[in-house]
């Protein structure tokens, strides 16, 4: 049974200026579960770092309440909250000369004693961590020779080592490759399912988020925050809604956004299988739409039972093409 | 760390086995366990109140700069922090120079030939003068939200105090301004007698209590918010870690006027020697080689030659710049390459 481990009631969060305080969202209103990963998601400016700014208590709410596990965050102590609130901030760190166990060792510093020494079992939950990490290979490495994703798993490690049932990381997928995004994102929800963590995170990988994250929070510049599901967004259209611009399409049938192309010309398509999907693709890629129900002047046949593709021009003449990129080079200029 | 505390006691020796006047070997080591039977006066006496006294201030003098501007370096993670930076040193001295060209101008008395009261003025004008500058950029840091605009405070305060200090030189008597700039030029040799054991007893008992803020430095290292969510209250780690290292200075520039490079250059010659940024190692090794480097310029700046005439803040400069230039090169290396 999921627990609600975050309530938000009525929170206004922003900045306190000098003589007015500077409003960067207000009336939100949500709760955050364990064992599920949920992912903010917003534009730039719409107030993702402040509200995990607020939520980790580095920031005080302008109004209304945070529950943390039941309790009020401003009442928690910085020491209690260093075992109830384990963060993962966003931007390069600029730590150098420290190796990777070292720095997932400084995570246990909230059980440590005054010297910060690690006890055996300290280390042994270093050990743990880096294991389910999957860093061991680069554990004794520098932090500042690491990659960007690599830094990024140990700075997730040195969260977990700290052994608090939420995470909040800020922008954990930015600045790294897509492979390890990927990697970065499985993690999190293999830690939120297997260690029923309470893992919270805001990203632009607006792909990536929709088919990992179990619950999506939308989050719009002078608009109500909105929650739920990826799917259940999807049916009721708020995520169609949340990101209309040109050349981007939600794709209400895979619940993901697609680049939408502007078609300019069309072209009749014959075959099956794979090779005639990938030769639609390529096809749409260049503003043309393909398909075998309109008609053109030039016929493409592409079919996975056929060796190579054939081009028929209006002339009758029959062109063969080994691969999509001969057959693309042939018709785009005729076209 | 071996290699380093070896390093020590091979210059403790040679700061007490060479100095402008030779003296035997045997001799030395007769005097320096009390054996005074046969051995001159005046041997006696330079060894037990010139070349003893010596080598401890310089010592625990180097020792204390060195773990000053680590701190500092890690509170305001700027490679370029240190004692002198931050305006502590302009503090003591602006200290010194209110002491000793005031009590000319308006006491009428030229402080230089007042001896051991005018010492125990030096020393308290240098105290005082460098804690309320301390007490100030305390005060400043609860207030200043970043790092980089507390260090420039410091800068700017800095700036002023050396102002203020030109303009005391200008109205003072000529035989005061002299006495300032020698003040100014630092020395390890004008602690002596009881004053020594009382230096270095007030060191014997703020060292190793700096030791005590190792985990504090190593949270900081991680930034801020990391620090806080780890359990760390920013704001009373940084004034402690700040306190103490402006305690340090304070009291080393009473003593020694103030000193310059070694608590710069000291922390980057470890971070390069040990490879690490963790303070369970910098700190006792910062200690280590601040000592030895003191030793080691103290000993250059009494090579037979100089006649001792060699001010000390010349060494540690010459040793001190070609570190920091380097770190600088290096820095913009890597801010290249990134």
């Amino acid at each position: 049974m999921k627990q609600e481990t975050i309530q938000i009631k009525e929170l206004s969060i922003g900045y306190r200026g000098k003589t007015r305080p500077h409003v960067v969202a207000q009336n939100i209103n949500a709760t955050i579960c364990d064992g599920e990963l949920t992912c903010l998601l917003g534009a730039n400016g719409a107030g993702k770092s402040t509200l995990i700014r607020t939520l980790s208590a580095f920031l005080r709410p302008l109004a209304g309440e945070i529950m943390i596990m039941g309790k009020p965050l401003r009442e928690y102590t910085d020491k209690q909250l260093a075992t109830v609130i384990g963060v993962v901030l966003t931007g390069k760190s600029h730590l150098r000369n420290i190796t990777v166990s070292e720095l997932i060792g400084l995570g246990r510093s909230p059980y440590t004693g005054f010297w910060g020494t690690l006890k055996k079992k300290d280390q042994s939950i270093v050990e743990n961590v880096i294991e389910l990490v999957g860093i061991g290979d680069i554990k004794t490495n520098m932090v500042h020779t690491l990659s960007d994703g690599e830094r990024q798993k140990v700075m997730i490690a040195k969260a977990l080592a700290q052994e608090t049932p939420i995470i909040f990381l800020d922008e954990p997928t930015a600045f790294i490759d897509y492979p390890s995004k990927i990697e970065i994102l499985h993690l999190l929800h293999r830690l939120s399912r297997e260690m029923r963590k309470t893992i919270f995170f805001s990203t632009h990988d607006l792909e990536l988020a929709l088919q990992i994250a179990d619950q999506i929070w939308l989050m719009e510049r002078n608009k109500e925050l909105l929650s739920g599901t990826p799917e259940d967004l999807a049916l009721d259209g708020s995520l169609g809604v949340f990101f209309k611009s040109k050349g981007v399409a939600f794709d209400p049938w895979s619940g993901l956004y697609r680049v939408d192309h502007l078609f300019d010309k069309e072209l009749h398509l014959k075959g099956n299988g794979l090779k005639y999907a990938m030769m639609q693709k390529a096809l749409r890629r260049n503003a043309i739409y393909a398909s075998s129900d309109v008609k053109s002047q030039i016929v493409v046949v592409a079919d996975d039972t056929l060796d190579g593709y054939t081009i028929h021009t209006p002339k009758e003449e029959k062109l063969h093409a080994k691969k999509i990129s001969d057959v693309l080079d042939a018709i785009l200029l005729t076209l | 760390m071996l290699l380093l505390a070896l390093s020590i006691l091979v210059l403790l020796m040679l700061n007490l086995f060479l100095g402008s006047v030779s003296i035997p070997f045997r001799s030395v080591w007769n005097i320096l366990w009390g054996m005074n039977e046969g051995e001159s006066i005046i041997w006696q006496n330079i060894i037990m109140k010139s070349r003893v006294p010596q080598a401890l201030t310089a010592m625990v003098a180097g020792a204390g700069l060195a773990i000053s501007g680590l701190q500092m370096q890690t509170v305001f993670r700027n490679p370029l922090a240190g004692p002198s930076v931050l305006g502590i040193s302009s503090g003591a001295s602006l200290g010194v120079a209110l002491v000793v060209l005031l009590s000319g101008s308006i006491g009428g008395v030229a402080l230089s030939r007042l001896g051991f009261v005018g010492e125990i003025a030096v020393t308290m004008g240098a105290i005082i003068g460098a804690l309320s500058i301390m007490a100030l950029i305390v005060y400043v840091s609860q207030r200043v939200r970043g790092n980089v605009t507390l260090l420039i405070i410091g800068v700017m305060i800095g700036y002023v105090a050396s102002a203020v200090i030109g303009v005391l030189k200008f109205f003072s008597v000529e035989e005061d301004v002299r006495a300032y700039v020698i003040w100014g030029l630092g020395s390890f040799a004008r602690v002596s007698g009881n004053k020594v054991t009382l230096f270095v007893s007030i060191m014997a008992v703020l060292l190793p209590l700096s030791l005590l803020l190792i985990k504090t430095l190593n949270l900081l290292l991680l930034g801020d918010d990391y620090a806080r969510n780890l359990g760390l209250n920013i704001k009373r780690a940084r004034m402690l870690v700040i306190t103490c290292s402006g305690v340090l200075v304070a009291i080393v520039t009473a003593y020694c006027g103030p000193i310059t490079f070694l608590g710069l250059a000291v922390p980057h010659l470890c971070r390069a020697i040990f490879l690490t940024s963790n303070h369970r190692i910098l700190m006792p090794a910062s200690m280590f080689a601040g000592a030895a480097l003191a030793l080691l310029c103290n000993l250059i700046a009494r090579m037979p030659g100089f006649e001792g005439a060699l001010p000390v803040n010349s060494v540690t400069a010459l040793i001190g710049a070609p570190i920091v230039i380097y770190v600088l090169f290096k820095k913009r290396r890597e801010e290249v390459s990134e």
